[in-house]
């Protein structure tokens, strides 16, 4: 366990290591383009609102108040697992500097991190028009939707660590987490909502990123997230970051083999 | 004071060979007590390191020589904390500049003068020493205003001059090196020799890998002959 603190202490300790990075990877990746990662906003907005008008009227919702829900479960699962696909070759993709310097390997999670939350900011944009056009009332609860914004980071981060140690040591996880995202889109409420399951909610209850999203969803639409998702939320932050511990401290002196 | 100090160091590589490396392969070996997958947890090692023991004390510029796969760059990457050995102990004291492989790193689509920050920050340098660090280098590589272009539109030997410039730009008590740097023209390469020179005289401990005796016997006051990851040849000169 020491062995893990000293890398992620490390790592924090650098933040020119992979907040400097994750900014420059973004630059580089809209170099070419003139508007750049407002790209990014823009194909998130138009995404948003053609899906958001079609899912409502097949649910037949009110879409004032379906677009809202929508919009932000969509972009907050874009965030998740953008991050998590990227994590797959978290360490691959730098064996370059990895074979050469010896820096904290959490510092690579971290500008991955940083890239992907960037991007999050960007669609933030989106939430702010679709909030305007909704007529959404700003409640103080938002500020909690940022502080568990916070507890979600932590879930993700143990999880991107955990998924790039292991894609690392097997190649052939990454298609694999790749599927298993794509069935968890639709497994969890981003589309539809929970009441909809009619008595079998428990389809939704037992899925963590149900929780994740609501904690964050919930009071950016104006409502107290249940005390479950609270739960949830904090207990797999702690489950995951102990893992992550375990899996980096047994195998941190392996990776650069790996590669 | 900088020290190296290995002790009876092995470096196994497992070698994944698509099976052992696939998750399935390991499940089902795990599921049937290895019955099934058999030949799949034979996982093939190669011994890059066999049992090393090595002192450099300061002031040893070491020549580190071998044919192929005798174990240098493994060696040198060790001494650069990249592979930690499995058996063995490394003690290394003193800060380490690492010039195996120069070229690695540079982003094609960065500007000379990005690619300069971000290489300087990733061997170390401070925020605060970043600025003397980036007009040294933009002096040293002579590339004018290309710094401002991506450096994709490079030539291949400028791209190298900026590589050996950032590279060798930062000062450190360890240099490691593998084969001698020498880039460009005719006119920079003579420039890269006496800037190589100074930067050896400066360091404390110097450890070069190459396949050039005549140049180890030049610039090394003691050579290691590698041969299979073991030192069969210690020479003092």
């Amino acid at each position: 366990m020491a062995i893990t603190s000293n890398d992620i202490f490390e790592a924090l300790q650098k933040p020119s290591l992979w907040w400097h990075f994750g900014i420059q990877d973004i630059k580089l990746r809209y170099r070419r383009s003139i508007i750049g990662p407002w790209w990014l906003t823009i194909s998130t907005g138009i995404m948003v609102a053609s899906l958001g008008f079609l899912w409502s009227k097949i649910f037949g919702n009110d879409i004032a108040s379906y677009l809202p829900y929508y919009a932000i479960g969509q972009i907050f699962w874009n965030w998740m697992s953008g991050q998590i696909t990227e994590s797959c070759s978290g360490f691959s993709q730098f064996e370059g500097i990895i074979k050469q310097v010896k820096l904290p390997f959490f510092a690579y999670i971290l500008r991955i991190f940083t890239r992907n939350t960037i991007i999050l900011l960007h669609n933030s944009v989106v939430l702010i028009l679709v909030f305007l056009y909704c007529n959404k009332a700003i409640s103080v609860l938002m500020l909690l939707a940022i502080f568990n914004l916070f507890i979600v980071s932590l879930s993700i981060l143990s999880a991107s660590l955990i998924v790039a140690i292991l894609c690392t040591r097997y190649r052939d996880l990454t298609p694999v987490i790749a599927s298993i995202l794509q069935i968890l889109f639709f497994f969890s409420p981003i589309l539809w909502e929970p009441s909809s399951l009619r008595g079998k909610s428990y389809i939704a209850q037992i899925n963590p990123i149900y929780h994740w999203i609501e904690v964050i969803r919930e009071p950016l639409l104006g409502n107290m997230p249940s005390a479950l998702s609270f739960y949830v939320a904090i207990g797999s932050a702690l489950v995951l970051s102990v893992v992550a511990s375990v899996l980096l401290s047994r195998f941190k002196n392996r990776i650069a083999y790996w590669l | 004071m900088s020290m190296i100090s290995l002790k009876d160091v092995s470096i196994d590589f497992p070698i994944y060979l698509g099976s052992s490396r696939s998750l399935r392969n390991t499940f089902i070996n795990k599921a049937t007590g290895g019955r099934v997958a058999k030949e799949s947890s034979r996982v093939v090692v190669v011994k890059a390191l066999d049992n090393l023991t090595l002192d450099v004390l300061p002031g040893e510029r070491i020549g580190l020589y071998g044919h192929n796969g005798s174990g240098k760059t493994t060696l040198l990457r060790v001494l650069a904390g990249v592979y930690v050995p499995v058996v063995g102990s490394v003690l290394v004291k003193g800060s380490i500049a690492s010039l195996l492989d120069i070229g690695l790193g540079l982003d094609t689509e960065a500007t000379g003068l990005e690619n300069i920050y971000m290489r300087s920050l990733l061997m170390g340098v401070d925020k605060k020493d970043l600025k003397g660090i980036v007009s040294q280098v933009v002096e040293f590589a002579g590339l004018g205003d290309y710094l401002d272009l991506p450096l994709r539109t490079y030539s291949s030997g400028m791209q190298m001059r900026l590589a050996f410039s950032i590279s060798t730009a930062v000062h450190a008590d360890i240099v490691l090196m593998d084969e001698w740097l020498s880039v460009g023209d005719e006119d920079f390469r003579q420039k890269c020799d006496e800037r190589l020179k100074e930067k050896i005289n400066n360091s404390s401990i110097f450890v070069i890998a190459s396949q050039d005796y005549g140049l180890l016997e030049r610039n090394c006051n003691r050579i290691l002959k590698l041969c299979s990851g073991k030192i069969i040849e210690d020479i003092r000169l």
